[in-house]
């Protein structure tokens, strides 16, 4: 790095002090504890572990990527030096790449005289070319052609797409290019994913969108063998999934994997003040497609590595920094999965009731992580019912003055898994030893497999302000390199400050604007359990579950930290389920919420919206003023988010996610959560409002006004998402403490509502009153803010995590969307409070118009409904959302409610203790309509559910499956009728209701530019926008159908950069889209509506008969 | 060579039935005893002209040969004549020296029937179409249709859309717009049939909005008026970008942009050309030519449908129209593949090619009584028994056109009336079949000859393109109008038709 300038630079970071901020309000605060510390210095080299930092990729883009490839290549052996010598010595030719292009269709007409089009295409793929034929005067070109092969090396194979090139032929001038298609084709390098991507793609070009379309075969002979394969990372698998997929079952999981390049930006190469707009795009199209490919077979060397196979919870990232550059960034989490090799369980048609049990957690309970182990043990059960021992807890609350991590896991490794063969023992020891060296405890998983995940301890953040223009030599990716590993090395600091010692659900983003950087990462300290992480065999663990009977889902809540050397003042209390724990009164996270725990009611979306003036400066000072600005924000959001959460009655909030964006003159915060009230943690306390100036009474009114509006709001709110307090559950679980108060719910919560009238007169001393001071009109702007809030429309719920807590009934229609908005923020002086009440009314008509838009699939719920917020230019806004609505069944709601009593009679009959207990539930069962604990329902809802119509369906799928498999055939082989295109499902979850994930095909990671010069004709900005966003998803659809794929689950939009000059008639956008392309069977059809098949075929039938005719 | 039997007029029946309702006769048009072009011309002579006219002349030259030009340019010239009446004024108007001199020796015989001398000032569209069909006849049969046509568009660019699907979102909102970007784009496409309907009916976003808010959609779902805006100019785009699809429906089911679910995609498609009756008939027979479309401002004033989807409809028609005029087959199967339309919308619109094709007058005030439906239903049986698949399927002759041989053998039956054994015998074998079976059989004795006469030089002037085009006027005129004054009924004429058919197989000569 030569000669190192310290940068001024600003990093804001959270450690344990407290922020001294004007509002005196006590904060129980879960590990978000901020203050403004100078990080003076850039850490010198970077870090040990990143010996095998990028090679540079020299040389302009546009100058072609067979310059880049001989650099990469000689680069090769020093770059990867640090991880296994020669483990990439040049093979050449481990493989064949065969393509051939079939067909085109629906081109455009190039010729004006003819009206028709002389079509040839190019076939690319590193320096090779290849042509077809001109197939003259036609628009649906039959090129038929032979069978294009590459010899190409691994590296090769991983790093570059096929380019395939459609073209007008000219005879007298240059060919016009009609378009392109860029195919991955990486999915064909692991063995078990598809063998062939055949299939019709959309012919895309970047300004004039898609020109039809064209059918190619591409096909990739392997030559190696599978451990000579196995040296160079092709046989990684990438996953965007957050959680374990569905058909793999985890053996180890190693741990955080990240990776980092760095390239000039062809749109800031000299080269392009000349070269036309088109040109330029397909020049960086091509460069990030080269880019990702080779930031990824990187990361896949360090799985390997790490003995890994794969890596799931795949992010990758672009910073479009300008002038300084273009940094494609990944990180991941890296696993050793097993498939799940039995395909019994993918057979939808087995009555087996030992299946059935089985199936439930697939079904019903969209939860990835119901996996437990090979599909046929008879100890499945038990996995739900897991809960860390005392002694677990015990250990990692000692491991608070534990600075080292490797002890602990060590000690883990040492009680876990004594059998195994000498293999695993090799293994283990090998995980054991990458565990020593495992620089950032990190996990990018959202959802874990069942006993996982110990304890959490809160949200812990990091933010770090950086000035591009600084870095010292912006072409290499060291700079960057120092900079995150400085802010991990924050978070783990943060993390062992909680008594953790992992991160969960861990991400990292930036806001550029101009040449300042922020720089933020977030997750959630937790302590694991070790023996995931070096363990292969997990069938050890579930025999010592056996023994391990403890009281389920309310062990994550159990505090991981010293109740005595408390890094943050915190109200703790006896846990509320066992009643052996002590537990804080909120809790925050950025994970999913765990199968496991117990949710009374159902959750609901939370949001924070903020947003601050910023002087226009520049360079330093413009940091400066960031990064002054950047706590109180943080302070804000946490204030905002903790009263929205108090007013719906809710203590906990999973998959917190804040955005903070900087613009030219405002830094914009958007904090997206979903709040649910886990029966482990305490009733939250009202919200209780104080005046500063108690003598007018006027004021006291209005005051008391306002609470009295506000205790309305937290009963209607309750009534809402139907938190009854869970008292039951204690009695249910043989909870030792005696409680005479629990009655009846019906009193308790008349009793509750008098104690907040109370609590109104008396002074706030009690430990779960929340009290909000109104000193000055932001204050009470801040108030009113908070009731402006407007519930869903009934029938909607939404929630910006996977599930929707306390709904388990999915049916399988679901609606993926994306919507964007841009918005003047029209103020002439703006002040925070009318910039504030702009972006949260913006957010919330937003929300609204998307209410209104799909109130055809009421009952439904949005969800992981995802929030990304960009100030493109001074007064702009722009909010882009991507979410899925999936609708429920209320009728099976009902069902599953009722269920419970069946289930917790078989229980009673079984245990004695509740025996006891069993008439007390019977006798309050009139007095509520939901007598029973959330918590079983949670638990048991999905088994019960399907319990009440299991003989229905035993019948019902024998007289059904006929038809109904015939429907799936139709379903799945429409282009049979070669007039229908075979249906796409798209969903950012992780899972699709309803049904089964059978394969996963690989990952699906797309970079487009889409530009025009004719913005006006093409409908503005929104007819512009609205376009490319359909052929995005068009041109994903087609990518994953041509895999042989019927949906995309963990689909994510990770960057909507959009540009306008109305002026000039011209706009610009950049979309980078990923997720996992997979192969579903859907069984409920086949099971739980045996009446919707019949009804749908002969509608398919006769549209395809239409057709046909 | 044996005559196939012509007279299977029987299935007109049924759709001309109604006669009972009383019918307006048409008092302007003198019977057509003085021949047909001095019929015509004072027939036309008496009419409101309107420019529209002179449109239709520009396309059908292109048709016919110079003989019924002149014919017909003198008739449709009528409304020049009385838009510029001044003798003096048309020595301006038509420069081209042959067409001046037609005009002259015209002139006496044109404005002789013109009522008052016509004080009405021309329209100024008047002038430059005068000229251009002048110098469009001065050039003869050239080219000249192009000029004229590019013309016409030229002229007839008015404030609304040429170009463009109906309802797009105003210009001078864009400004506005800029700054506000506002896109849903789900996976699977929503559609709105609401907003569909809005959008195809040719409302803009405000009136869709302005629509939608009377339905009372605000109270329903408890939103606002912005969200509603946004949703339908959302869906208005989604439209737009779909209507190029919808122009070649396979296309929509082929392509990858919109994932729409099959049943959908049949809805949209069928919405889409759906097609308002009243429009349908106004259309009926005329040619599906710019010119036409000009008019449709005209019609959809009459119909009450709106002008733009009034255009889109034409559209539609002409479209289908282009798709299968050089298609062989049958034209309601060629349709169904090629537009993928339910069976019954395929029919119809095989009726409106059939009648596009022929061009039969179905304007005629005598034919207004005749429903779409009616004339559908008469399309589908010529189509049925004359056209050229059910005659003859092997030849390359469109199904849209009446096979020339057929008519041509159509001629010959004039034996029928000409001949006068024949005819008593016809008469008589008829007769007595008929006999205590229809009511009205003195009259069907003392108008057999006349009867038959008529329907039998119905047929046989079919050759001509000309007689074709009035096959329903002379039909009405000639066969029903008589048959009505003497108080037949549907049923009488339905028998009286089939056993008129069916006598001459027993006559010599036929078989």
């Amino acid at each position: 790095m030569g000669t190192m300038r310290t940068v001024p630079d600003f990093s804001v970071v959270r450690s344990g002090h407290e922020v001294q901020i004007p509002e005196q309000v006590s904060v129980p605060w879960q590990g978000l504890h901020r203050a403004v510390s100078r990080a003076p210095t850039i850490p010198g080299p970077a870090p040990a572990g990143r010996g095998g930092a990028a090679p540079r990729m020299r040389s302009g883009a546009a100058a072609a990527p067979r310059h880049r490839r001989g650099g990469a290549a000689a680069a090769a052996p020093a770059g990867a030096a640090g991880g296994g010598g020669g483990r990439r010595g040049r093979k050449k030719m481990p493989g064949k790449l065969k393509v051939k292009i079939v067909a085109g269709r629906h081109l455009p007409v190039m010729d004006r005289a003819s009206d028709l089009t002389d079509a040839f295409v190019e076939v690319k793929f590193g320096n090779t070319t290849f042509k077809t034929d001109v197939y003259p005067k036609s628009l649906n070109p039959q090129w038929n052609s032979e069978w294009f092969k590459f010899e190409v090396d691994d590296e090769e194979l991983q790093d570059e797409p096929l380019q395939i090139t459609v073209l007008d032929h000219d005879t007298y001038s240059a060919n016009d290019a009609i378009g392109k298609v860029y195919i991955d084709i990486d999915p064909l390098l692991y063995s078990e994913a598809a063998t062939v991507i055949s299939g019709w793609f959309p012919i895309y070009d970047t300004i004039h969108g898609i020109r039809g379309e064209i059918n190619v075969v591409v096909k990739v002979d392997l030559f190696n063998d599978l451990n000579r394969f196995r040296q160079s990372s092709c046989g990684v698998k990438f996953f965007c999934t957050t959680s374990i997929p569905k058909c793999y079952r985890a053996v180890v999981i190693h741990g955080f994997v990240e990776e980092l390049v760095v390239n000039e930006d062809p749109e800031y190469q000299w080269i392009d003040r000349i070269r036309t707009p088109r040109a330029s795009n397909e020049a960086r199209q091509r460069l990030i497609s080269l880019m990702s490919g080779e930031l990824q077979r990187k990361i896949g060397l360090k799985v390997l590595e790490m003995r890994g196979n794969a890596v799931v919870g795949y992010l990758q990232c672009f910073d479009l920094e300008g002038e300084s550059g273009l940094v494609v960034r990944a990180i991941g989490t890296a696993c050793t999965l097993d498939k799940l090799s039995n395909t019994s369980a993918f057979l939808p048609a087995c009555n087996s009731p030992s299946k059935e049990m089985k199936e439930i957690p697939f079904n019903e309970d969209p939860n990835p992580n119901t996996y437990s182990s090979g599909p046929s043990t008879p100890l499945k059960n038990q996995t739900y019912s897991f809960s860390p021992s005392k002694s677990y807890s015990r250990q990692s609350s000692s491991s608070d003055t534990d600075l080292s991590l490797t002890p602990k896991t060590g000690m883990g490794s040492g009680s876990a898994g004594k059998e195994g063969g000498p293999f695993k023992t090799l293994l283990r020891q090998q995980t054991q030893s990458a565990l020593e060296q495992r620089e950032f405890p990190f996990f990018t998983l959202t959802t874990f497999p069942p006993g996982f995940l110990l304890h959490v301890g809160g949200v812990v953040s990091a933010r770090s302000v950086k000035l591009l223009d600084r870095i010292h030599n912006p072409d290499e990716p060291e700079t960057r390199d120092a900079w995150w590993a400085e802010i991990r090395q924050e978070i783990k600091s943060h993390a062992k400050a909680l008594g953790c010692h992992a991160v969960v659900g861990y991400s990292e983003s930036t806001s550029i604007c101009e040449e300042v950087c922020i720089l933020s990462a977030s997750g959630t300290a937790a302590v694991l359990n070790p023996r995931f992480l070096q363990d292969g065999t997990m069938e050890g663990c579930l025999e010592q579950r056996i023994e391990e009977a403890s009281p389920p889902g309310c062990g994550f809540c159990h505090i991981p930290y010293d109740e005595l050397n408390m890094p943050f003042p915190a109200h703790l209390t006896y846990c509320y389920n066992c009643r052996k724990q002590k537990v804080p009164d909120v809790l925050f996270t950025t994970i999913d919420l765990p199968v496991e725990a117990i949710v009374v009611g159902k959750g609901c979306l939370i949001q924070a919206r903020l947003c601050r003036l910023k002087k226009k400066a520049q360079a330093e000072a413009n940091a400066t003023s960031i990064s002054n600005l950047l706590p109180f924000m943080e302070y804000e959001v946490h204030t905002q988010l903790m009263n929205k959460l108090k007013l719906r009655g809710m203590n906990a909030l999973f998959g917190l996610r804040i955005q903070i964006t900087v613009g030219e003159n405002m830094l914009m915060g958007l904090a997206s959560a979903t709040g649910v009230y886990l029966a482990a943690l305490p009733t939250p306390g009202g919200i209780q409002i104080a005046g500063k100036t108690p003598n007018d009474g006027t004021y006291e009114q209005h005051i008391s006004h306002m609470q009295k509006k506000i205790n309305d709001t937290i009963a209607k709110n309750k009534e809402l998402y139907e938190i009854n307090p869970p008292e039951l559950p204690e009695e249910i679980i043989g909870s030792p403490i005696p409680e005479p108060r629990q009655r009846s719910r019906l009193l308790r919560s008349q009793s509750e509502s008098s104690d907040e009238v109370t609590e109104l007169d008396l002074s706030h001393g009690k430990k779960d009153a929340f009290v909000l001071e109104i000193d000055d009109t932001d204050a009470m702007e801040d108030v009113h803010s908070l009731l402006t809030d407007v519930p869903p429309p009934s029938g909607f719920y939404s929630c910006n995590t996977e599930i929707m807590p306390g709904i388990n009934n999915w049916t399988p229609e679901i609606q993926m969307f994306t919507a964007v908005r841009v918005s003047r923020l029209s103020n002439i002086n703006p002040t925070n409070q009318t910039l504030n009440k702009n972006f949260n009314d913006l957010c919330e008509n937003l929300l609204k118009s998307l209410y209104f838009k799909l109130r055809s699939m009421v009952p439904c719920c949005l969800c992981h409904v995802n929030f990304t917020v960009a100030l493109p230019e001074d007064e702009l806004v722009q909010i882009a959302v991507t979410a899925v609505a999936i609708t429920y069944d209320k009728n099976q709601a009902l069902q599953a409610n009722k269920a419970p009593t069946e289930k917790s009679q078989q229980r009673a009959s079984t245990d004695n203790e509740e025996q006891l207990q069993f008439p007390l539930e019977l006798c309050s069962d009139p007095l509520s309509s939901q007598p029973f604990s959330p918590a079983k329902e949670v638990l048991e809802g999905a088994s019960s559910h399907t319990g009440i119509p299991a003989a229905q369906r035993a019948t019902s799928l024998e007289k059904a499956s006929p038809l109904a498999e015939g429907y799936l055939r139709h379903r799945s082989v429409p282009s049979c009728t070669n007039s229908t295109v075979s249906v796409v499902k798209m969903t950012p979850l992780s899972f699709l209701p309803g049904a089964k994930i059978t394969k996963y095909l690989g990952i699906i990671n797309m970079f487009f530019i889409r530009e025009t010069t004719s913005l006006r004709e093409e409908g503005g900005v929104s007819g512009f926008l609205h376009a490319f966003i359909a052929e995005v998803f068009a041109m994903v659809r087609a990518h994953v159908a041509a895999l042989g794929g019927n949906a995309v689950v963990s689909y994510i939009m990770k960057q909507c950069v959009f540009m306008e000059n109305p002026n000039k008639n011209q706009a610009q956008c950049l979309i980078n889209v990923s997720g996992d392309a997979v192969i579903f069977v859907r069984e409920s059809e086949l099971e739980m509506l045996p009446v919707q098949p019949s009804a749908a075929a002969p509608q398919h039938t006769s549209s395809a008969g239409d057709v046909t005719t | 060579m044996t005559l196939r039997c012509p007279l299977s007029v029987t299935p007109l029946c049924p759709p001309l039935s109604p006669l009972s309702p009383p019918v307006p006769s048409c008092p302007l048009l003198s019977p057509l005893s003085q021949g047909a072009l001095a019929g015509i011309l004072i027939g036309l002579a008496r009419l409101n002209c309107s420019e529209l006219r002179l449109k239709r002349l520009c396309h059908r030259q292109g048709l016919l040969g110079l003989g019924r030009v002149v014919s017909y340019a003198v008739s449709e010239w009528l409304r020049d004549i009385r838009c510029h009446q001044l003798p003096g004024l048309l020595g301006g108007v038509a420069p081209v020296h042959a067409v001046l001199q037609l005009w002259r020796a015209l002139r006496d015989l044109l404005l002789l029937p013109l009522p008052g001398g016509g004080s009405r000032g021309c329209h100024p569209q008047c002038h430059p179409w005068g000229v251009g069909s002048g110098r469009r006849l001065g050039q003869r049969r050239s080219g000249a249709v192009h000029a004229a046509a590019a013309g016409a568009a030229g002229f007839g660019r008015g404030p609304f859309r040429t170009r463009g699907p109906p309802g797009t979102p105003p210009a001078p909102a864009a400004p506005t717009m800029s700054s506000d970007l506002d896109v849903f784009v789900g996976n699977t496409t929503l559609i709105d049939e609401e907003v569909y309907r809005l959008w195809l009916d040719g409302h803009s976003v405000a009136e869709a909005v302005a629509r939608r808010l009377r339905g009372g959609v605000l109270e329903r779902e408890g939103t606002s008026v912005a969200v509603l805006q946004s949703d339908t100019r959302d869906h208005y785009r989604t439209f737009q970008m779909l209507e190029r699809l919808l122009h070649a429906p396979p296309r929509l089911l082929q392509q990858l942009l919109f994932q729409i679910p099959p049943e959908r995609q049949a809805l949209l498609i069928q919405r889409y050309y759906a097609f308002d009756e009243a429009l349908a008939r106004e259309l009926l027979g005329k040619k599906l030519s710019k010119g036409t479309k000009k008019e449709l401002d005209e019609v959809s004033a009459r119909t009450g449908v709106g002008i733009r989807s009034c255009r889109r409809q034409f559209d539609n028609f002409k479209r289908v129209f282009k798709a299968v005029e050089e298609l062989r087959g049958p034209l309601a199967e060629n349709i169904q593949q090629l537009f993928l339309l339910p069976p019954a919308l395929a029919r119809d619109y095989a009726a409106i090619v059939f009648f596009a094709n022929s061009r039969f007058e179905t304007g005629k005030r005598r034919l207004q009584f005749l429903s779409f439906a009616d004339f559908a239903a008469c399309a589908q049986s010529l189509m049925g028994h004359w056209s050229q698949g059910a005659l003859a399927p092997e030849a390359a002759e469109p199904d849209g056109d009446l096979p020339k041989s057929f008519l041509q053998d159509l001629k010959e039956l004039k034996v029928l009336v000409a001949d006068k054994d024949l005819l008593d015998q016809h008469k008589s074998l008829v007769c007595s079949a008929l006999r205590g079976k229809i009511s009205v059989h003195n009259e069907l004795e003392a108008n057999f000859k006349a009867l038959s006469r008529a329907l039998v030089n119905v047929g046989g002037k079919l050759t001509h393109a000309r007689d074709v085009r009035d096959f329903f006027v002379d039909l009405v005129e000639k066969v029903i109008e008589p048959c009505r004054s003497d108080k037949w009924s549907p049923g009488d004429l339905r028998l009286f038709l089939t056993h008129y058919t069916a006598a001459p197989r027993n006559l010599p000569g036929f078989r």
